[in-house]
């Protein structure tokens, strides 16, 4: 008996070897993530989650919209389709308030102290503004979600995270006044981090809101949306030219805070040198001018394959990197740009830029389709003859040498070939071939060189998706800005200028020259300022076509131009003829007389030319308001273009 | 009296058929008798012998025999089912032969112990030593193929050391391999995919040596539930032999194996492709492919100009594999030891010098008495793997690369051999460099080391009583490197040099380790008073695990010397590990009852708790029950139905537990991000962020099981069989809460314990077993059918369906298998188009956006008219019919025969599926579209009568064939926009069920008489082919229809072996 107690009780001992929890309970846990209490416990833990806050801007570095618009183009393609960023991500907004939260919660731990828990909240109040504005630009009203909304999920009805879409009118408010806020918290120097937001850059970015704003309000009825969508009814895709006053006003307010700052200059300053203003605004994008530079993000991470393959893929084909399975000579230039782009008349005062490529005048002529035995060319027009193909564009601005390549420029050692056809005598020209003609002892190619690594545009246009014509412009003129000026590179370092003065000096023209606030001496001032770095002498009157105009050429390729088109409610408007299309100059190596001499057509952009009508984009105007995305699960009221 | 005549005439043919002519001499007995058993019924069948020769004869349907016999002779009398008996010769023998109480109470290896046969309450099959070395396969999983009902095992690919096999129990998930009491996993490669391993239970059965397993044991109902975790679908409980008491026995044995590809596609001559091309291109009028004059380098014969089969070049002529085992048996009343050895060497059909797998392995089973009553067993096993293959990249490109490449274009510079050609139809992939180590290669070590000390006492002081502690520790580690190369491509007759392929010079290297340690404590009981047999079980376990990896990779640049690591680039390095542990414990209780043999019950439970889950959702209950009654016991069937041995009613009804999705999502984490931001140039802040709530609802998987079944056998193994229905429902499954919340709230929903699916089908055994003095026969034929259906699917709740066609497309719940996914159902075809006339003029539309003149685009001459089943006009996808899914067939089945003679014996056995279909998937490799070859069976198509002169015209007669006209498929390099192969057409979606002959073997065993004087026990000389014969669609011959379709056209993989194999064992 005694030794079947004992045996009893080993049993049970037996049994009990596994007590429950406490094997679990030892184990290491789940090492592929970290806890909430690491996360805030620890300065470097709130910076590690604000590094992801920061990464939820909606900023188009580099890749710019603006070849959405007839300023570029795509190599291998024209894509006209009308497109601004958006912004409908709740979770990533999620995670900027549950953000928000978690400084308060870092501050109590002492993990943080207050000016350090101060400029995260700025930031983060500065990071969701932005993030608002990329909505209500995109979809007019959206709903406002300020704060983490698990207490409402019920499992059930769930009422609470039905959050109702806001007014357009409250949805610019709320973002105007939340960068109040953030300008208020946010430091005016920073020494823990040079592309961590300051007080300027929530400035700055409020009278870039503000500006939107206002021009929203002045042309929203540009083309009038009937008024029985129950979005405009609601006033959810609703703001009318009686509001435009009040943002205008912001926008001038908030300019006028950063330009009596005195921290900002722009880069290089007034110069009378055509060859200082080209150096200036070559340096001025290849490295950070903190003089100019209010916002923006850095690319340099140290790390050996950082980020940013601006480089690699758009260089001209004949100077550029190779890495496997990339692409370059993908960003063409159009004449509609090029021409943009003044000339300085000889005492350095502005000149029509237009490039002149006829005698008759008749500079908005062109040719379309001429790929085909060249039926539409018109053999018999006054083609201007230029003994050199960069003759055309020797006196231009500054700033298009800077950035803009043409033919004939000189860039990393090379002299930029961008030849679309040859003329011999006898025969008819031909286009977009590189045909081989001899005349005396020397041989032409059409294309300009016998080699296609000698050639940086046109090569094997339109030989479909196989080819490699992708990596040749489709234009004579290609993307110089951002590009280094010595060398390809695999990976560029270039910061990028979200936000920098030179706009804050355009913005406080515009507001004034359209609101007539404001002071406008100052703001002729400030326009003619940008003028006189890119080496013109001249005062320009402060008119709002000369406004846009200078914002135009100053902000080429920085994405400004959809933008601007959006919220002026131009993007589908025709700008040149009754025409919403890319063109370009097309470069013809003229033999008929025996000696090489070059003349220019207009062409249409080969790419588009087929699909398009003449009278352009037949976009629907409701595409200004996105579609509200899932607007039934979300009980939303769904958009004028939804209905 | 017509059947009476039969019953009479049978024994009397049968006699004649395998009785020895009798050798007549001096002293002569006529011998005449009687056979009964126990219960005075006749013995049919009963083999009688004289002892030492091989004279003898078989008893009638009575019972009776006779026959002449040397005078004093011993006479053996035996039958299945009884023992053996040894008579002296005498004219009239009346015997009366006993059940043999060994086979009657042969026991079966069941979760955490043993049962004898006649008790099982559940659909358990055993297979034993004998049967299953009866074939001598290379691996487990070949010699099981065929003799369970119920377990599914089909080979997917055939290259050495990819153990690619699925392993399925009646169209379930992998099931749980046990072996020697432990669940063992082992690393299986991925498809495809050359440097992806993970962790499988078939891989383990792949790698076991089939000498060294005693019994497999497949549980396949709630019977499977006592093992928890995992058990949900079946489990195959392993044991390996122990040492036996007497003289050390050595036994060795060897296998030499050469395979050559069941099925390589058969290309046309090169220059029949070159007018193939060119008439492709013509029939939707293009300009020819081919120049005349490359044709007629062809006709002409010129020299240099040669046909290059790139794809056929990919495999050796055959494969050769050689397997040397060893092992060492014996022991004394102490200790008992069983040792062995084997080691594998296979050179794989891939054609590449450096190529291939081999392995050595060891098990090593000791058994000693320490006290009378304490017995302690350790086993330990130890495997090295190494396999040779090429890096990832060249891999996943192969089989297509091969079909692309232009044939005119040899392999190399035939003027400067050592260089690698480049072919603009391979995208810089030379993929025959790449199989000689051009391109690098991928190096992994698989070595695995198992331990298990096992010490059970029995209670001297109650019998019945025994207490069993085990431990046991796993070790396993993969190395893996891989380097992969860059090769310069030249011009194959200039030999200038046109480009790198496009990989870059670099290497990893990686190290993988884990680790488990097992415990377990079990007290057994069982007692037997007047008709009643108690059995009590107790046990508790625990499983920790640990695994971890260790990452470095790094980069050559131009710049290749050597292949370590530290020979690459420093500025090109990355790093990278992880770690994990886990656990899981159960407390298991089960208790069996036995009522006088005839009723028998069974209620077991388990008490599991896994690491996955929250506090307070770990721990959860599985309990089952089974229940049978053997009414062949009962008197009145006994009375009824004599010559019915067997009848055993079962049924089983449990709940299984499994884990799913991740472990600790109960816990909020923050993960880091892809990208980090810069706050100063230079250096990077990563990033981490969070996108679910925590949860802590979600726990285990409750697997419902039902099995109803019976068991039959009629004299005692001569027909027998069994049948059982079995369901099962999975549910709790993993899914996110449907989206019932809006976008606003900005979180994924967490995943809940919220789906189910079914399964139901029917398993059937049917087998028969005879002897006739020396010549004795086995057959026994399988068969499952196993249907699957989600019987909830969370997703379904909030899914909105724009249309009817919509709702068809996407609404899977309720919908048995064949049908679901939307992927398995087909357009049916009215007839063929038969010219281009009669393309225009069909009325329906290929697309909504189409037109007529599109028809004329995406069809051509061959093709099925697509049968517009809703009559709106326009082909879409909701005018398909259901159809018989691809992959994993509802209908499997299997057939074994084995037969004896003397010391001869040959098996064979087949398995087959049916009711399943294969797309063979006619845009690629099939010789249409943008490959650059052709097969012979393609042929077979819609040509013009008059050459290709103008295809277009509809005045032009065409003849018919099997396959539509050639024409690019979209995509093709020359194609504009064409969608000919949009629909999955009759001629490409083939019924793929096949019958085949997986093994044939024949043995001879050398008799003991000759082996006695060499002083050998025993020596067997076997012989056998594998995947000799099969019966199929032709269509899909050109590929084996037994490999899984897979994206890559039909051609995956490398192609299943048919194996030629001759063997030796010899025992002393």
């Amino acid at each position: 008996m005694k030794k079947i107690l004992r045996y009893t009780f080993a049993i049970i001992l037996g049994l009990g070897l596994c007590s429950c929890d406490k094997l679990f309970d030892s184990l290491e846990g789940d090492l592929s993530k970290m806890s909430e209490e690491d996360m805030t416990s620890s300065q470097a833990g709130m910076e590690a989650l604000l590094s992801d806050v920061y990464n939820n801007i909606p900023m188009s570095a580099f890749n710019t919209k603006d070849l959405n618009t007839t300023l570029a183009s795509y190599s291998k393609g024209a894509d006209y389709s009308i497109d601004v960023t958006g912004f409908w991500d709740y979770k990533k907004m999620r995670s900027i308030n549950y953000f928000i939260k978690q400084v308060d919660v870092a501050l109590e731990k002492k993990a943080i102290n207050k000016a350090t828990r101060d400029a995260m909240l700025g930031e983060a109040l500065f990071v969701r503004a932005y993030c608002y504005f990329a909505a209500v630009r995109r979809y007019g009203g959206v709903p406002i979600v300020t704060e983490p909304l698990d207490q409402y999920y019920d499992g059930d009805k769930n009422e609470g995270l039905y959050v109702k879409r806001s007014t357009e009118k409250e949805t610019w408010d709320f973002v105007i006044s939340e960068l109040d806020k953030a300008a208020e918290l946010l430091p005016e120097e920073r020494n823990d981090g040079k592309y961590r937001a300051t007080k300027w850059a929530a400035l700055g970015l409020q009278s870039r809101v503000a500006l939107y704003a206002a021009s929203v309000s002045k042309y929203w009825n540009k083309e009038s949306i009937p008024s029985q969508y129950k979005a405009v009814e609601k006033k959810l895709t609703y703001m009318e030219s009686s509001y435009a006053d009040t943002y205008y006003a912001k926008c001038i307010e908030a300019c006028d805070k950063i330009m009596n700052s005195g921290k900002f200059s722009l880069f290089g300053g007034a110069t009378s040198s055509v060859s200082t203003a080209k150096e200036n605004l070559t340096k001025l994008f290849q490295e950070r001018q903190d003089c100019e530079f209010i916002f923006g993000k850095s690319y340099n991470n140290g790390l050996a394959d950082a980020t940013n393959s601006f480089d690699i893929n758009y260089s001209p084909n004949q100077a550029h990197e190779t890495i496997t399975n990339g692409g370059w000579g993908n960003y063409s230039v159009t004449s509609d740009m090029v021409d943009l782009f003044d000339d300085y008349d000889g005492n350095g005062a502005r000149k029509d830029g237009t490039v002149k490529t006829r005698n008759d005048g008749k500079e908005n002529v062109f040719f379309s389709q001429i790929v085909n035995a060249a039926s539409n060319f018109d053999k018999d027009a006054p083609f201007v003859e230029y003994a050199r193909p960069q003759d055309p564009f020797q006196n231009k601005d500054a700033r298009f040498q800077a950035w803009v390549l043409y033919p004939g420029a000189d860039f990393r050692g090379k002299t930029i070939v961008a030849q679309g056809g040859i003329w011999v005598d006898g025969k008819d020209p031909v286009f977009y071939e590189n045909s081989p003609f001899t005349v005396g002892d020397v041989t032409y190619y059409g294309l300009g060189a016998k080699n296609e690594a000698e050639m940086s545009a046109f090569f094997e246009i339109g030989k479909g998706a196989t080819s490699n014509h992708a990596y040749f412009w489709s234009s004579c003129f290609g993307i110089r800005k951002f590009l280094d000026p010595k060398q390809a590179l695999k990976y560029s370092t270039n910061p990028w200028y979200d936000i920098r003065y030179a706009e804050i000096l355009l913005n406080y023209a515009e507001a004034v020259a359209e609101s007539g606030k404001g002071d406008a001496a100052k703001a002729k001032e400030v326009l003619n300022d940008i003028r006189h770095r890119a080496a013109f002498t001249d005062d320009v009157e402060l008119t709002l076509e000369n406004v846009l105009h200078e914002r135009r050429v100053e902000f080429a390729f920085e994405g400004h131009e959809s933008y601007t088109l959006y919220r002026r409610r131009e993007y589908l408007n025709t700008r040149s003829g009754n025409q919403y299309r890319k063109h370009t100059i097309l470069p013809v190596l003229d033999l008929r007389d025996g000696s090489p001499k070059y003349i220019f057509a207009r062409v249409n952009l080969y790419h588009g030319d087929v699909n398009l009508s003449a009278t352009g984009l037949n976009t629907d105007l409701l595409d200004y308001y996105g579609a509200i995305p899932n607007f039934n699960i979300n009980d939303l009221t769904p958009n004028p273009s939804q209905e | 009296m017509k059947k009476l005549l039969f019953q009479r005439l049978l024994p009397l043919l049968l006699c004649m058929l395998f009785s020895i002519p009798v050798v007549f001499g001096q002293n002569q007995v006529s011998v005449k008798g009687t056979i009964v058993d126990q219960d005075g019924q006749p013995v049919i069948g009963a083999a009688i012998m004289v002892k030492g020769t091989t004279n003898g004869v078989t008893t009638d349907l009575d019972g009776n025999f006779s026959f002449v016999v040397p005078a004093g002779s011993v006479l053996e009398i035996s039958s299945i089912g009884y023992a053996t008996q040894e008579v002296t010769a005498a004219p009239t023998l009346n015997i009366m032969m006993r059940e043999d109480v060994t086979q009657l109470e042969e026991t079966v290896v069941v979760g955490y112990g043993t049962q004898r046969k006649t008790s099982l309450t559940s659909a358990i099959s055993n297979i034993r030593s004998e049967e299953l070395t009866a074939t001598k396969q290379t691996d487990v999983l070949a010699s099981l193929q065929g003799k369970v009902p119920g377990l599914l095992i089909r080979q997917r690919t055939g290259d050495a050391g990819d153990f690619n096999t699925d392993l399925k129990l009646r169209g379930y998930d992998e099931p749980l391999v046990i072996v020697d009491g432990l669940v063992r996993t082992a690393p299986r490669r991925s498809q495809e995919n050359n440097t992806s391993y993970s962790n499988s239970s078939s891989a383990v059965l792949a790698q076991l040596n089939p000498e060294d397993i005693e019994s497999i044991s497949v549980l396949k109902d709630a019977s499977a539930a006592i093992y928890g975790m995992g058990a949900e679908n079946g489990v195959i409980i392993v044991t390996t032999k122990q040492g036996s008491i007497g003289a050390p026995t050595v036994k060795y044995s060897n296998r030499f194996s050469f395979g050559f590809p069941t099925a390589l596609p058969d290309e046309v001559d090169i220059v029949t492709w070159f007018k193939a091309a060119n008439e492709m291109n013509a029939n939707v009028g293009k300009e020819p492919r081919y120049t005349q004059d490359l044709i007629d380098h062809y006709i002409n014969g010129d020299e240099g100009w040669t046909d290059n089969k790139w794809y056929s070049q990919f495999y050796r002529k055959y494969s050769f594999q050689q397997n040397h085992q060893v092992s060492l048996n014996g022991g004394n009343n102490q200790t008992q030891y069983y040792l062995s050895v084997s080691f594998n060497d296979d050179n794989g059909i891939l054609n590449g010098p450096q190529l291939g797998y081999k392995s050595l392995s060891w098990q090593g089973n000791v058994t000693t008495n320490v006290t009378k009553d304490l017995k302690i067993v350790y086993q330990s096993s130890l495997s090295w793997n190494d396999r040779t293959s090429t890096p990832q990249n060249a891999a996943q490109n192969f089989y297509t690369r091969g079909l692309y490449s232009e044939r005119y274009v040899p392999w190399n510079v035939p003027s400067n051999p050592t260089h690698w050609s480049y072919n603009s139809g391979n995208e810089s992939r030379n993929a025959i460099g790449a199989l000689n180590g051009a391109n690098g290669y991928d190096k992994t070590k698989n070595n695995t080391f198992t331990n298990s000390l096992t010490a059970t006492y029995t209670a001297p002081f109650l019998k019945g009583l025994k207490f069993q502690g085990q431990v046991s520790y796993d070790f396993q580690n993969r190395e893996t490197r891989q380097l992969t190369l860059a090769f310069p491509l030249y011009d194959w007759q200039t030999d200038e040099y046109v480009s790198s392929n496009k990989d870059e010079n670099a290497i990893t290297e990686r190290w993988n380790k884990r680790q488990t340690l097992y415990g377990k404590f079990q007290v057994n009981y069982s007692t037997t008073f007047g008709k009643h047999t108690l059995g009590a079980m107790a046990a508790t376990e625990a499983t920790l695990g640990w695994a971890g990896d260790l990452r470095g990779d790094r980069k050559f640049g131009d710049f290749y010397t050597h292949d370590t690591l530290s020979a690459a680039d420093v500025n090109s390095q990355e790093n990278r590990g992880t770690r994990s542990s886990s656990a899981k414990a159960g407390y298991i209780g089960r208790i069996n009852y036995e009522y006088d043999g005839k009723y028998m019950a069974e209620v077991m439970a388990r008490y599991d708790g896994s690491y996955f889950y929250a506090p307070g959702y770990r721990w959860a209950f599985f309990p089952s029950y089974s229940l049978a009654w053997r009414v062949s016991q009962e008197e009145f069937f006994q009375n009824l139905f004599p010559w019915m041995t067997n009848l055993k009613l079962r049924w089983s009804d449990g709940i299984s537990g499994g884990n799913q999705g991740a472990a600790y999502q109960y816990l909020l984490g923050y993960n880091k991000t892809s990208s980090g931001y810069v706050f100063n140039d230079g250096s990077q802040v990563s990033g981490y962020n969070s996108t679910k709530v925590a949860q802590t609802l979600i726990s285990w998987t409750r697997t419902y099981m039902r099995d109803f079944g019976f068991d039959w056998e009629i004299n005692r193994g001569i027909i027998g069989g069994s049948v059982d229905w079995f369901w099962r429902e999975q549910t709790g499954k993993s899914a996110t809460m449907s989206n019932t919340v809006p976008d606003m709230y900005g979180i994924d929903l967490p995943n809940l314990n919220l789906d189910a699916t079914e399964n139901v089908g029917i398993d059937l055994e049917l087998s028969h077993r005879m002897r006739f003095n020396d010549f004795n026969y086995r057959i026994t034929a399988t068969a499952t059918f196993s249907r699957e259906r989600d019987t909830y699917q969370e997703a379904e709740r909030s899914a909105i369906y724009t249309s009817s066609q919509d709702y068809f497309e996407k609404h899977t719940e309720g919908r048995w298998d064949n049908a679901l996914e939307g992927k398995y159902y087909e357009w049916n075809g009215k007839g063929q188009f038969t010219d281009w006339k009669d393309i225009f003029d069909y009325p329906v539309l290929y697309s909504a956006s189409s037109s007529k003149k599109s028809n004329m685009t995406e069809m051509v001459p061959g093709m099925y008219k697509i049968d517009d089943r809703n009559g709106d006009g326009v082909i879409t996808s909701i005018d398909r019919y259901y159809s018989w899914k691809e992959g994993n067939p509802p209908l499997q089945f299997g057939l074994m025969l084995f037969f004896e003679y003397k010391n001869f014996d040959l098996s064979a056995t087949f398995n087959g599926a049916a009711l399943t279909h294969k797309n063979m998937q006619m845009s690629g490799g099939m010789g249409y579209g943008w490959s650059k070859t052709l097969f012979v069976n393609h042929l077979d198509h819609y040509k013009l009568a008059d050459g290709y002169t103008d295809p277009r015209d509809p005045q032009s007669v065409w003849v018919p064939g099997y396959w539509p006209a050639l024409a690019p498929a979209t995509g093709a390099e020359d194609a504009t926009s064409n969608a000919t192969y949009r629909f999955v057409q009759p001629y490409s979606w083939v019924n793929n069920s096949f019958f085949r002959l997986k093994s044939l073997e024949i043995g001879y065993a050398i008799p003991k008489s000759v082996l006695s004087k060499v002083h050998l026990k025993s020596v067997r000389i076997h012989a056998s082919a594998t995947n000799l014969l099969t019966i199929c669609n032709p269509i899909v011959k050109v590929w084996d229809p037994e490999t899984y379709q897979s994206s890559r056209r039909g051609a995956s993989g490398a192609p299943l072996l048919r194996t030629f194999v001759i063997g030796t064992s010899i025992s002393f």
